[in-house]
């Protein structure tokens, strides 16, 4: 196995002709192009948990197919641990995993133990090493007791569990998650968040995720990725995603006496009001956050004070809004 | 971390051979085996007693009696119903939708899973629904003409099954092309009905038609392993094996490689 980075890609297009107008007999229906990926570049270093998002249609599904290599690009190149997915694709399948949230792998009316066999006889994998591999995975996910349950009688948080192990069996560098958590309990969305990022931590495996679930993001990923229209519009941490495009604070302020209060502060929205108490969104484009502290205090005494970042799921909401725009 | 690499020496086979055993033990096929039996003991009924109504008293027309023409329609019947009738369209929908594409993301020639899966789930089938119609037969028309042509159906029924196998594949294919299997599933079954002696032996067709359509892949999904089973003889069957045989290399060709083609088409189009 090469030593490189992960995923390499560089000017990756894909264009779709698509018919338009109704089927007619007497007049052929026009082709029109539709550029689903525009000239991406994209490096992914070995072990790294890489949040891979955007609105519907704006590439990412293309894009996960393209690196596991079950589309070709209409230009562009990628390699992927090392090989040319589209060109190599079965050696690929051998080094990487996937998981579809949308598209179970297993066999719904075969135990699971059974599926876990056929996907060691698909990977090639010797019996010893298979049973070492099993026994360990289900150990890490606690999923002993699934291994004689059809996957039909299984809960999704359990189906997902096997999901994992059936995808982990053949130990892939990278593990393409594609919307995993969709459909699962909060319970089972958390328990699934911690085992990949374990899974991660401990046997290194690269983590690519999409997925519209902010919290899978936040948990997950350790740098995020947004496309729109196929091209990259964001590329850094969490932590850059919110500073870079967090135009905004939540303040939260509890008066100590009940009168009315105040019910415009220039620059700020008011989200909630009550006698005691004022929430408000601080728009740093207009106002500095300390000016408005300052004249919260100044109108009346606070008992206390709380300023935070709004949800992560608004600041990516502004984003795709503003790249629509 | 280490990468599962394929041991090559006898994986394909292994790889494949599983998948059709793995196939074949499927719990929702027992069911659908079941109600499939049902259907066509049924209908080997209902023709039973034409037949009988129509070759009374050992009355035969070119060789068949009323027990041959009875035991004829109950293996045909039991044999062409192996294959899912459903597959062609549920299989070119899954092309069509690009659903299939999923598939590429194992290490695995698309076309061979997909056939090792479905050969090892009819052949469960045909062994599953052939009691059901050799039930029926014998209860209406007494017992077997021949044991040792019930004993050939061991051979000959699940080559017949992979030969139906194998057109129906090679048919699904052009959902790549043409983006709708219905019209294919419709004239390949009127062919096994008719071409193939599902419906009739090919002994009744008139003149050379019935010689033609022996030799054609049609007639070792049905024609063959009946005839074999009420009227067998070492080297009918010896040849007609020979044929079943010659039309599985040939259509395994045909098919690996308009899926091959279709494989290409899939990951250029994107499903």
């Amino acid at each position: 196995m090469s030593t490189g980075p992960a995923i390499v890609a560089r000017g990756l297009s894909r264009e779709f002709q698509v018919l338009t107008g109704r089927p007619s007999l007497l007049r052929r229906r026009e082709r029109r192009t539709l550029l689903a990926l525009d000239s991406l570049d994209l490096e992914v270093a070995r072990g790294e948990r890489i949040a891979f998002i955007g609105p519907n249609g704006a590439g990412k599904s293309t894009s996960i197919r393209i690196l596991t290599g079950i589309l070709h690009p209409t230009s562009g190149e990628a390699e992927v641990l090392g090989l040319v997915p589209w060109k190599q694709r079965t050696r690929l399948a051998h080094q990487i995993g996937t998981i579809f949230g949308q598209r179970s792998m297993l066999v719904d009316d075969l135990p699971a133990g059974s599926t876990f066999e056929l996907h060691a006889r698909i990977y090639g994998i010797e019996k010893t090493t298979f049973a070492a591999r099993r026994d360990e995975l289900l150990e890490l996910f606690d999923a002993t007791d699934l291994v004689d349950q059809q996957p039909r009688s299984m809960s999704l948080g359990q189906r997902m569990r096997c999901e994992l192990i059936a995808s982990l069996l053949h130990d892939p560098g990278i593990l393409f998650l594609d919307e995993p958590t969709i459909g699962l309990d909060l319970i089972a969305k958390r328990t699934l968040r911690d085992l990949v990022v374990r899974l991660n931590e401990q046997r290194g495996t690269t983590l690519m995720l999409t997925s519209h679930d902010v919290a899978d993001i936040e948990t997950v990923a350790d740098r995020v990725i947004i496309i729109d229209h196929g091209r990259c519009i964001f590329d850094g941490t969490v932590e850059q995603l919110r500073r870079d495009f967090l135009r905004s604070k939540l303040v939260d302020v509890r008066f100590e006496d009940s009168q009315p209060p105040p019910t415009l502060v220039d620059g700020c929205d008011l989200l909630a009001a009550e006698a005691d108490r004022i929430s408000l969104r601080v728009d740093l484009d207009r106002r500095r956050l300390g000016d408005v502290l300052d004249e919260l205090v100044a109108h009346r005494p606070v008992e206390d004070m709380t300023v935070s970042d709004p949800p992560l799921e608004d600041v990516i909401g502004h984003i795709y809004v503003q790249g629509r725009a | 971390m280490s990468s599962a690499r394929p041991t090559r020496g006898g994986r394909l086979t292994s790889l494949y051979g599983w998948l059709a055993f793995t196939s074949a033990r499927r719990r929702d096929l027992l069911w659908s085996a079941l109600f499939s039996s049902m259907l066509i003991s049924i209908i080997t009924a209902t023709l039973a007693f034409l037949w009988i109504a129509a070759l009374p008293d050992g009355q035969s027309i070119r060789g068949y009696d009323a027990l041959k023409m009875v035991w004829y329609i109950a293996v045909a019947e039991a044999a062409v119903n192996g294959v899912d009738q459903r597959l062609m369209v549920r299989l070119g929908d899954d092309l069509r939708r690009g659903d299939m594409t999923t598939e590429l993301l194992r290490p695995v020639t698309l076309v061979w899973m997909v056939m090792s899966r479905e050969v090892g789930r009819s052949i469960a089938r045909f062994v599953l629904s052939l009691p059901a119609c050799l039930l029926v037969a014998w209860a209406i028309a007494g017992p077997p003409p021949s044991w040792l042509g019930l004993a050939m159906l061991a051979v000959t029924g699940p080559l017949a099954v992979i030969v139906q196998m194998l057109l129906v594949l090679g048919a699904t294919s052009s959902a790549l092309w043409i983006g709708d299997t219905t019209a294919a599933w419709f004239v390949l079954q009127k062919l096994v009905f008719l071409a193939g002696g599902m419906l009739l032996p090919l002994e009744f067709w008139p003149g050379i038609w019935g010689d033609v359509l022996m030799v054609l892949p049609w007639a070792s999904t049905a024609y063959v392993p009946a005839h074999l089973a009420v009227a067998p003889s070492a080297g009918r069957f010896v040849e007609l094996v020979a044929l079943q045989v010659g039309w599985i290399a040939l259509l395994l060709g045909a098919t690996s490689y308009a899926w091959a083609r279709g494989e290409r088409r899939l990951m250029a189009v994107g499903g």
